[in-house]
């Protein structure tokens, strides 16, 4: 069963250039059910990252409300707002963002482990979920030694590791080549399915988008 | 392709890398300069005797004894120099003397006839001009004019005679070094005095020295003094009578200069060596920064070789650069320390301008980051530019055989340096061999610390945050490494030279603490024992040690002369300077307190047999044992002594003590006169002491060890500065090298803590994180220079042969230090690039 998981109303983010400010949001309104998956597109410079990153709570420099499940981000202590993102959102970037001194199993069990679970467990579920992906047998692996591919399959396991709520993802077939992209999408859905969770995904790739349950299109900073 | 892309993608290149280039040339700069500074300042200095070899010695060629020369001995001397020198005669003595303004003090006397000196000058203050010194009158040195508060027309008593002051010296010739350690400042008087200050006594210390020049200079004045000389010593039998010329004098000193040398650099190659391992990882990481860059050049139509030229080029220019701020900053320290040595030594030496020294020093930092820098842009030149964008090349490591090949090239490249610099090839390939194996010790020491740290941390509850930070570290070792080693080097030198110059000031207030003796009585004639006796015990209650002392000269061992026994025998071997020195011998019936027979037996008490105990150490360094013969010469008079017991002497205690030692009757006949030694509670009884002393006994020299004392810790504190200069640099460059590090991964680090922050994380557990790692590098700091210091400390005192251990306060203090180390200097970079922490 759907239920209202984010609901965002008039935000409005304004930078400031040389040559004047410059709004990237202008009033966007939307709300997010647990267990659908988002696209947010837009042309380059429309404010697609920017929304990604106000909703996510890492940039709090905007007006307007978030909400989530009753409680508005801006009520939410720094601290509270950190607590949440470790135990309700999931990231994927476009350039991986795996620690490179970790080896894969690390960096799946690195949320589990920043929630206070013993470093047991989480790497049992950290190898539980990289062998549901198929990468059981790199677990011991750095991520330079890995694949692009391979790379961002690690990602996904981490962001989906600690059944989060919430899924981010920034361009997440940007650097990888059509094929490796279509088995990282695969796994990416597959996983949304199985965890139910809410995926926002960014991407200026339409044919991706159109395979989301939901598209927003981003103009002039607002959600069309 | 022509130079200009070239130049202008190096140009370009470190325009880009501008702090993380700097930093790796800081390290080059520093061993530059640490290796600059000890060449040239050693280069001076023995320029400065070379060119001034006859005005140092002041002669072509000299002749000393303790006697005054007998007619066939001129005569033979004569025959040898066939009248082609002009010849000038000293006596030299030391005594007390009593300005007419201040209280007795010690003084070196020296007659001079009217040809003094043939060569170099006497210069006066006030520009004044030395002419012969009339009789009566005196020339004082500067030293003693402060000293004793004397000045022009004042009056000063030596022995029977009053001299007036009629000049201050500020220069002297004979500034040789002598191996010995001039205290008492000097007097120059007329020779025809000598005999009027009535202390010229039998016995007396007493150094007649002639000196020789040439009249009219022969083609070759090198092989024909040598030629002279040789044929003197072979003519003149007594080892008493020592022929020397300028250039055996300045064979010595050259000697004396290259084992200084050859110490001093072992310092700075120390922090060379360890530059040069700063400045490699930051090359290497330069490189791997530059791998997307070296692609885009590859794949844009640039040969290997262009890659492999443009990078060189980069390299030339930051040795260049390296090397030329280098001898700069070398070239005023330089200066500095050699005006230091001018003060300490009395050589003058004037600082040359910069000399082909300077060019070598640059090309020595060149060919370093040449080599350091060729086989990794070598390696890094072959790639395919598409595998980097393919991502299918993300890294290239130098392989082992490669760095093990950089690393003794360097030790070559330094090898030679050295060897070209200082002759020393045997001495400068130990160097640099211990050198490397040094360092090959210090990271198997790192490498077993670090894996006691995560052994210890296995069996202890785990947190995520040491967990994160320990990986981290684990697996990034090398970022450390090369600071581990610098810094932890560095302390553990200078953190040893602390806890030496402690335990010699510790032993020092022991020493007055046990009331030791501290004054010495020398030249205390027989008829003098008595008074002097009672004048002693109404200054001091301390036990007053009387030793009659006899010169002599070993003459043969069973009948084998010395001179056959020492032939073979190396110049720096301690037994051919035992065996060939001038002996001082006594007699007693009675063993000292300080004194314990532990091999033979020691005479009875009115033995009149000739026997000989001799001193444990000095036997056996000598090889001289129970019931061998020893044959004496004392001053022509030769005495046969078999050797019938060994003593263990405590030289400790301060007492006079002797190596060879005969029964009473044996010697009490020959010439002598007696040592003695006392404690003296404070500064007043001893000016009272000396006084009264020298009222009854002008020709005895009171010396006061304390006084001494402070003359040798002034020395030792220069040498002290010299080292702790060094070994400070050496920190210096640890933190160097720590600050380019951090600049290095300064990337790696936010990337870090972004990511560490969009998981959730509060800043304040990135920082605990941060903190951890910098406290687990400081530890194994700490650990490193206590597991170096605690070793050295126990060579030292074996060597030394006393108390050098640290205390657990003092060691604990040294390693809570150490440990933030790495947290202040990671704070200091944070703050000095303007990184936020939230």
């Amino acid at each position: 069963m759907t239920e209202e998981l984010l609901v965002c109303s008039n935000l409005c983010k304004t930078f400031l250039s040389p040559e004047g400010p410059i709004k990237i949001l202008d009033g966007f309104n939307y709300t997010f059910y647990s267990g659908e998956s988002v696209a947010i597109t837009g042309a380059s410079g429309s404010g697609k990252t920017t929304l990604l990153n106000i909703l996510s709570g890492i940039d709090e420099d905007f007006s307007g409300d978030i909400i989530f499940k009753d409680r508005n981000f801006k009520e939410l202590s720094q601290i509270k707002k950190e607590k949440w993102r470790r135990e309700e959102v999931g990231f994927i970037f476009q350039d991986f963002k795996l620690l490179p001194r970790l080896t894969a199993k690390e960096n799946v069990a690195l949320p589990l482990q920043m929630l206070g679970q013993s470093r047991k467990i989480s790497f049992l579920k950290s190898l539980e979920i990289l062998e549901k992906l198929g990468l059981k047998d790199r677990s011991n692996h750095f991520p330079t030694t890995l694949s692009g591919g391979e790379q961002q399959r690690v990602a996904l396991a981490r962001a989906f590791v600690n059944e989060q709520s919430i899924i981010f993802a920034d361009e997440p077939t940007g650097n990888l080549d059509p094929s490796t992209s279509e088995i990282v999408l695969r796994q990416l859905f597959d996983l949304n399915k199985e965890k139910q969770s809410l995926l926002i995904l960014v991407t200026h790739d339409l044919d991706l988008a159109s395979r989301m349950d939901k598209q927003i299109k981003l103009i002039n900073g607002k959600a069309l | 392709m022509s130079f200009k892309p070239i130049f202008l993608i190096s140009i370009l290149l470190f325009q880009r890398q501008k702090l993380s280039l700097i930093y790796a040339s800081l390290s080059l700069l520093m061993g530059v300069l640490s290796v600059f500074v000890v060449i040239e300042t050693i280069e001076v200095l023995k320029s400065s005797i070379y060119q001034n070899g006859q005005k140092i010695f002041a002669a072509d060629l000299s002749i000393s004894s303790y006697r005054t020369l007998n007619d066939l001995e001129q005569k033979l001397i004569n025959d040898v120099l066939k009248n082609q020198m002009n010849k000038c005669d000293t006596i030299e003595f030391p005594s007390m003397i009593k300005p007419d303004k201040g209280s007795s003090m010690l003084a070196s006397i020296k007659g001079i006839d009217h040809k003094y000196p043939l060569y170099g000058r006497v210069k006066l203050k006030d520009n004044n001009k030395f002419n012969k010194i009339q009789r009566g009158n005196c020339l004082i040195d500067y030293e003693l004019s402060v000293q004793s508060r004397c000045n022009i027309g004042d009056f000063i008593q030596v022995g029977s005679k009053r001299f007036q002051v009629v000049g201050i010296i500020t220069e002297l010739p004979e500034q040789e070094m002598s191996g010995g350690f001039n205290m008492a400042p000097k007097i120059l008087i007329n020779i025809f005095d000598v005999d009027d200050t009535g202390l010229i006594q039998f016995g007396s210390r007493i150094k007649y020295k002639s000196f020789y020049s040439y009249k009219y200079f022969p083609d070759n004045i090198e092989s024909d003094i040598k030629t002279k000389s040789l044929l003197l010593k072979e003519k003149i039998t007594d080892p008493g009578i020592n022929v020397k010329t300028f250039k055996e004098s300045e064979e010595f000193t050259k000697e004396i200069l290259n084992q200084i040398t050859v110490f001093f650099m072992l310092s700075a190659y120390f922090v060379l060596i360890l530059s040069l391992a700063g400045f490699g990882s930051s090359l290497y990481t330069f490189l791997t920064d530059q791998l997307k860059d070296i692609a885009t050049l590859r794949c844009l139509g640039f040969h290997k070789s262009e890659v492999l030229i443009t990078f060189l080029f980069l390299y030339f220019i930051i040795g260049l650069v390296s090397g030329f701020i280098g001898i700069i900053f070398g070239k005023a320290i330089s200066i500095l320390i050699i005006s230091w040595l001018e003060n300490l030594l009395s050589i003058n030496m004037a600082a040359a301008p910069l000399s082909y020294k300077a060019f070598e020093a640059v090309g020595f930092s060149i060919a370093l980051s040449l080599w350091v820098g060729f086989f990794g842009i070598y390696i890094f030149s072959k790639i395919n530019g598409i595998d980097v964008f393919q991502q299918k090349l993300k890294n290239i490591k130098l392989p082992l055989f490669v760095q093990l090949l950089i690393t003794t090239g360097c030790l070559f490249i330094f090898w030679i340096y050295l060897w070209w610099n200082t002759d020393e090839k045997l001495n400068s390939f130990y160097i640099i061999f211990g050198l490397a194996i040094l360092m090959a010790v210090s990271i198997i020491l790192i490498k077993i610390i670090w894996l006691l740290l995560i052994l210890i941390y296995k069996i202890f509850p785990r947190s995520f945050h040491l967990d994160l930070a320990l990986l981290e570290l684990r697996r990034n070792q090398n970022k450390y490494l090369v600071f581990l080693l610098t810094l932890g080097l560095g302390s553990s030198a200078l953190l040893a030279l602390y806890f030496v110059e402690s335990a010699f000031d510790k032993k020092l207030s022991l020493e007055i603490e046990k009331k030791q003796p501290n004054l010495f009585f020398i030249g205390i004639q027989k008829n003098q024992v008595k008074e002097i006796t009672k004048r002693v015990r109404e200054s001091s209650k301390g036990k007053f040690y009387l030793s009659p002392l006899i010169q002599a000269r070993l003459k043969s061992i069973n009948g084998t002369s010395i001179e056959s026994i020492i032939v073979d025998l190396p110049n720096r071997s301690r037994k051919r300077r035992l065996l060939s020195r001038n002996f001082r011998l006594t007699y007693q019936n009675k063993l000292a307190e300080s004194e314990k027979i532990v091999k033979g037996e020691f005479w009875r008490d009115g033995s009149s047999e000739s026997e000989i105990s001799l001193e444990l150490d000095f036997a056996k360094v000598t090889n001289i044992k129970i019931g061998d013969i020893l044959n004496f010469n004392i001053q022509g008079k030769e005495i046969l002594g078999t050797v019938t017991s060994l003593r263990k002497v405590n030289w400790g205690t301060m007492q006079p003590n002797f190596f060879v030692m005969m029964p009473t009757h044996i010697l009490e006949d020959a010439p002598q006169f007696t040592i003695g030694s006392v404690y003296i509670e404070n500064e007043d009884s001893y000016l009272k002491l000396k006084n009264d002393i020298y009222k009854i006994a002008s020709n005895v020299t009171i010396i006061n060890i304390s006084h001494i004392l402070s003359k040798v810790l002034n020395l030792f504190s220069y040498l002290g500065i010299a080292l702790k200069s060094l070994f400070l640099l050496c920190m210096l460059l640890g933190i160097c090298i720590l600050m380019g590090s951090l600049n290095r991964t300064q990337k790696e680090q936010d990337d870090r803590k972004k990511i560490l922050q969009a998981l959730g994380w509060h800043s304040k557990n990135i920082w605990i994180v941060e903190m951890l790692e910098s406290l687990i590098v400081g530890f194994i700091l700490s650990v490193l220079v206590t597991a170096f210091v605690i070793p050295i400390l126990w060579s030292l005192q074996n060597l030394l042969k006393m108390d050098i251990s640290a205390s657990v306060i003092q060691l604990g203090l040294s390693f809570i230090l150490l440990l933030f180390v790495p947290f202040i200097g990671q704070e200091f970079f944070r703050l000095s690039q303007g990184i936020r922490r939230i």
